[in-house]
């Protein structure tokens, strides 16, 4: 196993403050190293330190050593020239914006293939360069929109192989694809990492994906490594209370727990937290000693590391199992506040529907859980039942009485049913104050200004926040004032569409608490719209799985995740990361 | 297929809109205050008989429907009347003056395109630098001064001071012309190059800010190859700008070609609306709104070979 790059003490500093401090790594030929970590941790920062590709006012310093000769990491494009690409590639998150949109296929894999100056020699490269990713050359010469997102990131990975780098860093490879896509990339990374003897950098917010693909793995956090190891002791007996706490804050997809762990707060900024702990604040084992100095990343033995004081207790900590919840026998669906009878809709200029004889069921109290990949039509389910489209056939029936304190039905529709969206940056009017955003609201339900501190304190957020702009809070934050908002004019039902997919894992916990704590408190019906096959287990009663806008199979939750019956259903739970080495 | 309707629908609705815009053009002699016979009439004298014949002439004792088919169907022939001012065609008086028009809005074009662009692309690349601010704050001025005054300075220093250039006058030969219309040309094009300065330098900020820039530059690629792939994003943006900007230009050479006294459509149009020639006034108008219609479909058909995307989708 031979040392490709190693980085000692790298660090990334802005005109504003450091961006990640102190973090070394090894990468060796043929292994995978996952860098963990949360939205703010500095984790694209390394990918960009090391290729090179850091924004205007970002530097980086540290000793970086690739292939046994020193890399300058401040040097200008005449040190980055011969590297990037042939020895060091970058690839992206999303497939959609890293290809040139304009350009077709060919010419942008061909683009990084050293010199080969004969045009028939050339198409065979790229050819091939396409055939090593699983595509037909034809894909060469197709533009990047007219393929599916699993075949542009194929197309990218070419691209990015094109001239034979020994460091591939991916950063967040497949976070913008569909589960099945998700699988069948890591699946590729996994072997052409083996085939071309390449060290593969994984970055990724995802820990089971982590342990599934990763040999070692870094966890970062604001800026700082807090622990290290190989992925899957370092997962079976974390050795830092945040990495502990993120695993169980990730929801389980086996079974459902009574509440999920959550990590109070948000992820600070290292400024914030420097001289410290920066776990310190969130911390649930907390002493005075951790704000006293920064601990350094302690070697355990077995080439693992913590940046605990405590790490040898909490290494010797067995693991604690989570709370099961009392198991669902089946939900009232006799009495359903919502039936969805053979909903129809075909986009204009669409050649396949979006919506094919969706039947539907909520039941009073109920929470439907509505999967499927993007393309299966779940988000004009959702658009419908809240009236932002219209269907072309079908009916939506809301049945009355509605909710416990027994109103009439009658009632407008916006008053019985409400959506909350996936994206809370831009779900909120910026230039609107929260509790402004939320009297309009209020209004809408004929309710005075004055219940906005009572509403604030619903979500659990201070009355304070009213003052507040939306830029000033934290996404998960937001999306609590998202939910405010759509509950505000006391609707019944609720559709949550994606809702927490854009959320950190241990935010995303938070929030899924909450809405679990209103349905109990007020008796709401839930739609709950996700991908996630993990959230949904937690979330639902009663699952739809829908593919190419039909349903292909419902029933109770348990029942379908656990046992399912359609060949979809079971492609998308074995797709699910994590999940191959949890049977293992 | 789906092509050839998309670009069957944008002639249909070019014409459609040529249409209206003739409709428009013709309700010019409505507009105009004033009796319609008198203004027909012009600097002549206004005898009962006189108007009478000029009433009969033009059928303005028919219905206003019927009068704009005679004149559309005229127009169509390439009959668009007699100018109340000299009383010779209005065709033969639009074709003595708009080849000079056309090409002093070609070279103006070329001219604010071919400093404009690499400008923009310039500052672009050099973000928030000294050279960056310098293109910005010389944009800013030439968007804000009007094409004559431009042309009057240029007019004072390089023609009457310097003596490099002629002070008016079209030359004979053709390189005798252009020399004659380059300050024009440049004076013109002052405002539109600072236009298509500001468009280029935001598109091409924008596609380099754009993720498969940073990966085309990850995969290793010469900075000549990234600015391939960058520039051509870019080229769409400021292509259908380009359209947009000609109206201006048209506008623009009413003012220079009176400042550099050039015989053109822009001081045809002037004088026309002195003497209230509402014949030749329609005419002018007429043309130049042919021409923007005309540029704005090129420029449409331009997207459809550059974008494939708009060639899949098929054009709005």
């Amino acid at each position: 196993m031979s040392t490709v790059l190693s980085a000692r003490d790298l660090q990334v500093r802005s005109g504003a403050g450091p961006i990640v401090t102190g973090v070394d790594l090894d990468l060796h030929a043929g292994t995978t190293l996952a860098v963990v970590g949360e939205s703010g941790s500095g984790k694209s920062m390394v990918a960009k330190a090391l290729s090179g590709l850091l924004p205007r006012g970002v530097h980086a310093t540290g000793q970086v050593e690739l292939a046994g000769a020193p890399l300058d990491l401040a040097g200008g494009e005449r040190t980055w020239a011969p590297v990037r690409g042939r020895q060091i590639a970058l690839l992206l998150q999303d497939p959609f914006t890293s290809l040139s949109p304009v350009h077709r296929c060919g010419p942008q894999v061909a683009a990084a293939l050293p010199g080969t100056p004969d045009r028939a020699q050339r198409r065979g490269a790229v050819a091939a360069a396409l055939a090593e990713v699983g595509l037909d050359p034809d894909v060469a010469r197709r533009y990047p929109f007219e393929l599916s997102g699993g075949m542009r990131q194929r197309v990218a990975i070419a691209a990015a192989l094109a001239a034979g780098p020994q460091v591939l860093l991916a950063d967040e490879p497949t976070t913008a694809l569909d589960v099945t896509t998700q699988r069948a990339i890591l699946d590729l990374i996994g072997e052409l990492r083996t085939s071309r003897g390449m060290a593969v950098v994984l970055i990724t917010h995802d820990l089971e994906l982590a342990r599934e693909r990763a040999d070692d793995l870094v966890v970062l956090y604001a800026g700082r490594v807090l622990e290290t190891g190989p992925a899957r002791d370092v997962m079976s007996r974390p050795a830092h209370p945040y990495t502990k706490a993120l695993h169980e804050a990730n929801p389980p997809l086996e079974h459902k727990v009574a509440a999920l762990a959550v990590i109070e707060g948000n992820v600070p900024r290292p400024a914030q937290v420097a001289g410290r702990c920066v776990f310190a604040d969130r911390c649930p084992k907390v002493q005075d000693v951790c704000r006293e100095g920064e601990p350094a990343l302690v070697d355990l033995g077995a080439g693992r590391g913590s940046a605990c004081l405590f790490a040898a207790q909490e290494l010797a900590a067995a693991p604690t199992a989570p709370e099961l919840a009392p198991p669902v026998l089946g939900t009232d669906r006799a009495a359903p506040v919502v039936q969805i009878t053979g909903l129809s809709k075909t986009y204009a200029g669409a050649t396949t529907r979006a919506l094919d004889d969706v039947n539907l069921l909520v039941g009073a109290g109920e929470c439907v859980g509505v999967v499927g990949e993007s393309g299966s039509g779940k988000t004009t389910l959702a658009r419908c039942l809240v009236g932002l489209e219209r269907a072309d056939g079908g009916q939506i029936r809301f049945l009355g009485p509605l909710t416990p304190t027994g109103d009439p039905a009658g009632r407008p529709a916006h008053r019985l049913v409400q959506i909350v969206f996936q994206d809370p940056y831009s779900a909120l009017d910026p230039a609107l104050s929260i509790g402004a955003t939320l009297a309009e609201a209020l209004a809408v339900g004929g309710r005075p200004r004055t219940d906005v501190p009572e509403l604030l304190d619903l979500v659990g957020l201070p009355a304070t926040y009213a003052r507040r702009r939306p830029h000033a809070l934290s996404g998960g934050e937001r999306q609590r004032v998202a939910i405010a908002r759509a509950l505000a004019p006391g609707p019944s039902l609720l559709v949550c569409d994606e809702s927490v997919s854009a959320l950190d894992v241990s935010v995303q916990a938070q929030v899924l608490n909450l809405l679990h704590e209103l349905r109990a408190r007020l008796g709401l019906s839930l739609v709950f719209i996700s991908h996630d096959m993990a959230v949904v287990r937690q979330m639902a009663d009663h699952v739809y799985v829908m593919l190419r806008g039909r349903v292909v199979e419902d029933g109770p939750t348990d029942q379908v995740l656990s046992r399912p019956a359609h060949d979809y259903t079971r492609a998308l739970m074995a797709s699910v990361p994590g999940r191959a080495t949890q049977e293992q | 297929m789906r092509l050839a309707a998309s670009i069957g629908r944008r002639l249909v609705a070019t014409a459609t809109l040529l249409l209206a815009l003739s409709f428009l053009v013709f309700s010019l002699l409505y507009l105009a205050p004033g009796d319609v016979a008198r203004n027909l009439l012009g600097a002549r004298p206004a005898s009962p008989e006189s108007l009478a014949a000029i009433r009969e002439k033009f059928g303005l004792d028919q219905p206003f429907l019927t009068q704009y088919w005679h004149w559309l169907s005229g127009a169509l022939t390439g009959d668009l009347g007699e100018s109340v001012r000299s009383g010779s065609q209005v065709t033969d008086v639009l074709g003595q003056r708009v080849g000079l028009t056309l090409q002093l809005t070609v070279l103006a074009f070329v001219i604010a395109l071919g400093v404009g662009a690499p400008a923009g692309i310039r500052a672009a690349r050099r973000h928030g630098s000294v050279q960056d601010k310098t293109i910005v704050s010389l944009a800013v001025v030439g968007v804000a001064a009007p094409g004559f005054a431009v042309g009057l300075v240029l007019l004072y220093v390089f023609a009457v001071m310097l003596g490099w250039f002629p002070v008016y006058g079209t030359g004979d030969t053709p390189l005798d012309r252009l020399w004659h219309l380059a300050l024009p040309a440049v004076a013109l094009a002052a405002g539109l190059a600072a236009l298509v300065v500001k468009v280029t330098r935001t598109a091409v900020l924008r596609e380099l800010e754009s993720d498969y820039v940073t990966f085309a530059r990850a995969r290793g690629l010469t900075p000549r190859a990234v600015a391939r792939l960058y520039l051509t994003n870019a080229a769409i943006p400021v292509l259908t700008s380009a359209g947009l900007l000609l109206a201006f230009l048209f506008g623009g050479t009413i003012l220079v070609e009176t400042t550099f006294s050039l015989p053109g459509l822009g001081s045809l149009l002037a004088e026309s609306i002195t003497f209230k020639d509402i014949p030749v006034v329609q005419a002018v108008t007429l043309v130049v709104a042919v021409v923007i219609s005309l540029a704005a479909l090129a420029v449409d058909l331009l997207t459809l070979a550059v974008d494939p995307r708009v060639r899949r989708a098929g054009l709005t």
